[in-house]
């Protein structure tokens, strides 16, 4: 099997991040991700490893809030930028994005941060790719 | 979408770097590919035209002997056409010098020298088993046994292999297959000669030529496969200085 386990963990942390705000619960559900998705066998040989691990951890995200009864995000982080100028830039679309719904924020990840399809992202989100289009 | 708001999307959701991703993937007991696999991989690389000649020599065969009046004669046909079987064989294993593909390939998971082991592997049991599907075809419509069909048969297709094998270890360049293509060409040629010149060339009289031929060429072709494992491992060893 050949596929770049580093990439899947950066990608698969991120989305967890995006969705606890918090880096050592968002390290513990991607590894837990992946733990899961290596101890069954019916998925790997499958192709497409990115959208079924993105199913495993929005799965357990979920499980994570129910768990904890919680509602809202834990202490929410906010990342360091050293680029200074980088971090000033980006700020406007940063914030455009923070605006957004929370279900746009997502699908803004899955589809430009980890290049899901809209396939993928449709069957991830549950929604129809109609709908993932529209939005 | 235009590619600089795409590009700041993606930075959007930057996120603080793991600490534990390292000694986590490290520890992570993944599933390795096995060596089946592997091979079965590298069934899927070798080009469908090798397969597609494969089946065309031995269905074309089937028919010639079906059709044919005096199928002695045609064993000659098919030991010149044999030597083009082994010419497609070739020709998967120049395809990285032809694509100037070798020293990427060196640095892969699965070197060139394995993957090219795997790949004469599987054309070499191809080519046998067509070849004794032909031979077995042959033997139920004419007098020869197994043995003489074999030398008929085998000795040109030796022949070709010794001298792509010959060209391959001593010219790597893009136009390696092209010279590799003139000599099956002349094996092919020279197979007909002998025949059209020689008569008795297929009679006992000649048993001792075709022995001689068959054993000289079988050992000499083995001298160069060898010969061409050991200078992927030199080229190998040279990638590795350079890494």
């Amino acid at each position: 099997m050949s596929i770049n386990l580093q990439d899947l963990y950066d990608k698969i942390y991120k989305y967890c991040y995006f969705k606890v705000r918090n880096k050592e619960t968002a390290e513990d559900l991607t590894q837990e991700t992946f733990l899961k998705y290596f101890n069954q066998k019916s998925y790997i040989d499958r192709g497409k490893p990115l959208a079924y691990l993105s199913t495993i951890a929005k799965n357990l995200c979920i499980d994570f809030y129910r768990k904890n009864n919680r509602n809202e995000y834990l202490n929410v982080e906010i990342s360091v930028n050293d680029d200074v100028s980088k971090f000033e830039s980006n700020f406007a679309i940063k914030q455009a994005v923070a605006e957004l719904p929370i279900e746009l924020q997502e699908l803004l990840l899955l589809r430009f941060a980890n290049g899901l399809s809209i396939n993928e992202i449709a069957n991830i989100m549950k929604f129809s790719r109609f709908s993932v289009y529209r939005k | 979408m235009r590619y600089d708001l795409k590009k700041e999307l993606k930075s959007a959701f930057d996120v603080p770097a793991p600490t534990r991703k390292e000694q986590f993937l490290n520890q992570l007991d993944y599933p390795k590919a096995s060596r089946i696999d592997f091979i079965k991989s590298q069934l899927g690389y070798i080009r469908k035209r090798v397969w597609i000649l494969s089946f065309i020599l031995f269905i074309g065969t089937l028919l010639g002997l079906y059709f044919s009046e005096v199928p002695t004669s045609f064993v000659w046909v098919v030991s010149s056409v044999l030597p083009f079987i082994s010419l497609v064989s070739i020709s998967e294993l120049v395809r990285s010098s032809t694509y100037n593909m070798e020293e990427l390939e060196m640095s892969c998971k699965y070197n060139l020298l394995e993957v090219t082991l795997i790949r004469l592997g599987i054309l070499g049991l191809t080519n046998l088993v067509v070849l004794i599907g032909i031979m077995l075809l042959f033997m139920g419509k004419t007098d020869f046994g197994l043995i003489r069909l074999g030398l008929y048969l085998l000795t040109p297709y030796l022949l070709n292999c010794y001298g792509t094998l010959f060209v391959i270890n001593r010219l790597r360049s893009r136009e390696t297959i092209y010279i590799c293509s003139g000599v099956t060409v002349l094996v092919s040629i020279l197979n007909t000669m002998l025949r059209t010149s020689t008569n008795e060339i297929y009679t006992e009289r000649y048993g001792l030529f075709w022995v001689i031929s068959f054993i000289m060429l079988a050992a000499l072709s083995a001298k160069e496969i060898v010969k061409m494992i050991k200078k992927m491992g030199e080229l190998q060893w040279n990638s590795s200085l350079t890494a």
